[in-house]
């Protein structure tokens, strides 16, 4: 089946299996390895993409839905190699041990800043309640998502 | 699977030969086939169908399409107003990620005992409707995962009547995401001139199927809800449910716990 959907911005068209997984089109046949699998049942967030807009587990995504939509990725967040102010904001605040959680939960704090650049703590929890880490407690996670969303989009501080 | 399909209209299910299991959101049906399971099903994709995620008000009714999402449900401001038991569930389900994709339609005809959608389609008074015919939810579930569904027969969508009610839902679960319930429970009441004058309440993952507590819906009716009324309604409640032991939780548990989250749920109406 010919698939064609925007990834990262970028038009694609292949050939996959329309059953086949979005994680593994995503992972093998384009190359970004960013996107990881934890659980293969929906319930760890670690394959997490945002798709049209919304965060979705990859692993049980069938590629022949993804048709028409946008897909956005880890690699999307730093074109270039330049760091997005969700990922200045886990560095900083020492988010990240092992990493292998850390492309779904920044995609999750995405698509909870794109939608309320001033979310509550509460709001940060049920935003992250997807993404599951197994080294970090979350603490420094939630402190740097709260973190991104006080410095804004361009990653400065917001004058009070 | 042995065959994947898609069909862009209802009217194509009449030219459907094989027996079919429809895909939409994929939440359940996808960490099945992750597992292995279902090698010789014929999935038919079914996300393409217009029209079929939409909520709306009609007349006395409030039409939800079986394609609608658990996140859409969560937020429909015609559901927190008429169904409240049906956004607080379908706020519960599984994960942000999970409930932008997976459909009401979907947790119906998956028909579990602990599918959260379920209590409060019962207690609501909720009709499952199909390409073929309408069945109150308290008759659509035969047992564990098995419902009234004929052969490629299609839930198309939930019509729930309208009342001035209250309703409340409930789940006990490991943790408050990514959790299977343990026990749940959904209620609803239309109380006036200080009596109750209709009362639905229903339990999830406490029975073969979800379990309509009639003898407590009938306790209710007509009287003033108070404290003692309350107390009462929830030992009888816990005798109308017949929870077992599993590898996630106890019979004893279940049947205590009910009682104390009816109680909790009915305490939110004084």
């Amino acid at each position: 089946m010919r698939v064609s959907f925007k990834i990262n911005g970028k038009k694609v068209t292949l050939d996959a299996a329309p059953e086949a997984r979005l994680l593994d089109v995503i992972r093998e046949d384009l190359g970004l390895t960013g996107t990881k699998e934890g659980c293969s049942k929906g319930e760890c967030g670690a394959c997490s993409v945002i798709v049209d807009g919304e965060l979705v587990d990859s692993c049980i995504f069938p590629v022949a839905q993804a048709e028409g939509r946008e897909i956005t990725t880890i690699e999307g967040l730093s074109p270039g190699g330049k760091l997005h102010p969700i990922q200045k904001a886990f560095i900083n605040e020492g988010a990240v041990q092992c990493g292998f959680c850390t492309p779904g939960m920044v995609l999750a704090a995405k698509a909870l800043l794109d939608k309320k650049s001033n979310p509550s703590d509460a709001d940060i929890k049920e935003a992250l309640s997807g993404n599951l880490c197994r080294c970090t407690g979350y603490t420094k996670i939630k402190s740097a998502v709260k973190k991104a969303s006080q410095n804004g989009e361009r990653g400065r501080t917001k004058k009070r | 699977m042995k065959k994947f399909i898609r069909i862009k209209s209802l009217a194509e299910l009449g030219k459907l030969r094989e027996k079919c299991v429809f895909l939409a959101g994929g939440t359940d049906i996808y960490v099945a086939l992750n597992d292995g399971a279902l090698e010789d099903e014929v999935l038919c994709d079914i996300s393409s169908l217009k029209g079929l995620d939409k909520i709306e008000l009609k007349g006395k009714n409030i039409n939800i399409g079986a394609l609608a999402t658990f996140a859409s449900i969560a937020k429909s401001p015609v559901i927190k107003k008429y169904a409240a038991c049906l956004a607080e569930a379908a706020a519960t389900v599984g994960s942000p990620q999970i409930r932008n994709r997976a459909t009401i339609g979907g947790n119906v005809a998956n028909g579990s005992p602990s599918g959260d959608a379920i209590p409060a389609l019962y207690a609501l008074g909720a009709v499952i409707k199909t390409n073929l015919r309408s069945v109150p939810a308290d008759k659509f579930f035969t047992g564990p995962k098995k419902t009234v569904l004929k052969k490629n027969e299609l839930i198309t969508g939930i019509s729930i009547p309208g009342k001035n009610n209250k309703s409340f839902f409930s789940k006990i679960g490991p943790r408050k995401a990514l959790a299977i319930s343990k026990v749940s429970t959904a209620v609803s009441l239309v109380i006036s001139g200080g009596l109750i004058r209709e009362a639905g309440i229903a339990f999830g993952a406490v029975g073969p199927t979800v379990i309509r507590a009639a003898e407590t819906e009938k306790f209710l009716k007509g009287k003033k809800l108070n404290k003692a009324v309350i107390s009462r309604a929830a030992k009888t409640a816990a005798g109308e449910i017949c929870p077992i032991d599993d590898f996630r939780s106890t019979a004893k548990y279940r049947r205590e716990t009910a009682a104390v989250i009816i109680e909790r749920a009915l305490r939110k109406a004084l």
